[in-house]
């Protein structure tokens, strides 16, 4: 059994689902729902529910300390102000994974006076009409 | 790694319209005589409520000739200036006072989406569509204070009634934006604790008086 330390894990972001990605940093939570979701094709006279996988689902959210000097918090600010996609790489051990086109949700920042630094968020759902791929 | 220290941020709401004649421009984009900003820093916060008018020595330059980003304090134009030339601008402007009580404050910033998807798609197909500013900051000051030290006043629950301008930095970065009030809110508690209240608002844009549509007064993050 090999088991995934939470640490390991890894976002990443890039403009074209091709392209060179560079990691989001410093991030503390990383979030990712992926399957498909149903269709209920259930008719008269089935005995149980009667369902067929239909669209892919890949959305999920990170979470972590501000840094305007971070190049993949650049990458997604420019995003955000541009109202751009953005292609998201989760990797699950720093090497594996899976990536996709996205759109974002807006980000989330706040700060609250005293000893702690800026926090930052923001999710993403798939957004190109197709599947994720597997990384590498 | 840089991070930014909440303790570093600072709100500042914008203050009476305040007209300014004839103020000094200075080419900040690069030389090229294209790109100006008001030379003080003061007054970037331009009201778009109040009519703008750009003099390039001393002659009112065409308002097609030129966009302005009012909350920033630039003016683009579409042909560069002559060398040596000195622009200048009329208007008003928003003083900003700084909210001294402010203790936290939140943002949302990004865009809605709209869905695309089609027959055939295997997944969601959705494209960025409107621009969207959510946010909030909490203060101990109460709605009702006049947050202006001076001879000005300043007071949250006057501004509340229409669209006011606010400013979030944290010492690295600037928010810059028009936004309207959701219903302040406050919880006082027995027990030691001060009485805060909480503005929610909503980023919008504005209309500028005698302005092309293409000019909308609305937010912009800035690193001054």
């Amino acid at each position: 059994m090999a088991v995934i330390l939470g640490k390991s894990a890894v976002l990443k972001v890039s403009t074209t689902i091709g392209g060179a990605y560079t990691t989001v940093a410093p991030l503390d939570t990383i979030e990712l729902e992926k399957g498909y979701e149903s269709a209920d094709i259930a008719a008269f006279g089935d005995a149980a529910a009667h369902k067929t996988p239909s669209l892919q689902v890949f959305s999920g959210s990170c979470s972590g300390k501000r840094d305007r000097a971070d190049a993949g918090q650049v990458i997604v600010d420019a995003a955000l102000t541009n109202a751009t996609v953005l292609c998201v790489q989760i990797l699950e051990d720093g090497t594996n994974g899976w990536k996709a086109e996205c759109v974002l949700s807006p980000k989330k920042q706040s700060a609250k006076q005293g000893p702690d630094a800026e926090t930052f968020g923001f999710s993403f759902e798939i957004s190109g009409g197709v599947a994720p791929t597997a990384v590498p | 790694m840089t991070v930014q220290l909440a303790k570093s941020c600072a709100i500042y709401l914008g203050g009476q319209s305040t007209a300014f004649v004839s103020e000094a421009m200075s080419d900040v984009g690069g030389g090229t005589r294209l790109l100006y900003q008001i030379a003080d820093a003061n007054k970037v916060e331009f009201d778009p409520g109040v009519a703008i008018t750009v003099y390039d020595d001393a002659s009112p330059v065409t308002s097609t000739d030129y966009a302005v980003d009012y909350v920033q304090g630039l003016v683009t134009f579409s042909v560069a200036r002559a060398a040596g030339h000195t622009i200048t601008i009329s208007g008003s402007y928003r003083p900003v006072v700084q909210v001294a009580q402010a203790n936290s404050v939140e943002l949302e910033y990004g865009y809605e989406s709209a869905d695309i998807s089609h027959f055939g798609d295997a997944a969601p197909r959705k494209t960025p569509s409107l621009k969207l500013l959510k946010g909030s900051f909490s203060t101990l000051d109460s709605i009702r204070d006049d947050l202006e030290a001076g001879g000005g006043s300043t007071v949250i629950q006057s501004l509340l009634a229409a669209p006011f301008f606010i400013q979030v930095s944290n010492g690295l970065d600037v928010l810059r934006a028009w936004v309207v009030a959701d219903p302040v809110k406050t919880q006082p508690k027995q027990g030691p604790e001060a009485i805060a209240w909480t503005v929610p608002f909503t980023g919008i844009v504005q209309a500028c008086v005698g302005r092309p549509s293409t000019d909308q007064a609305m937010w912009k993050w800035s690193t001054t």
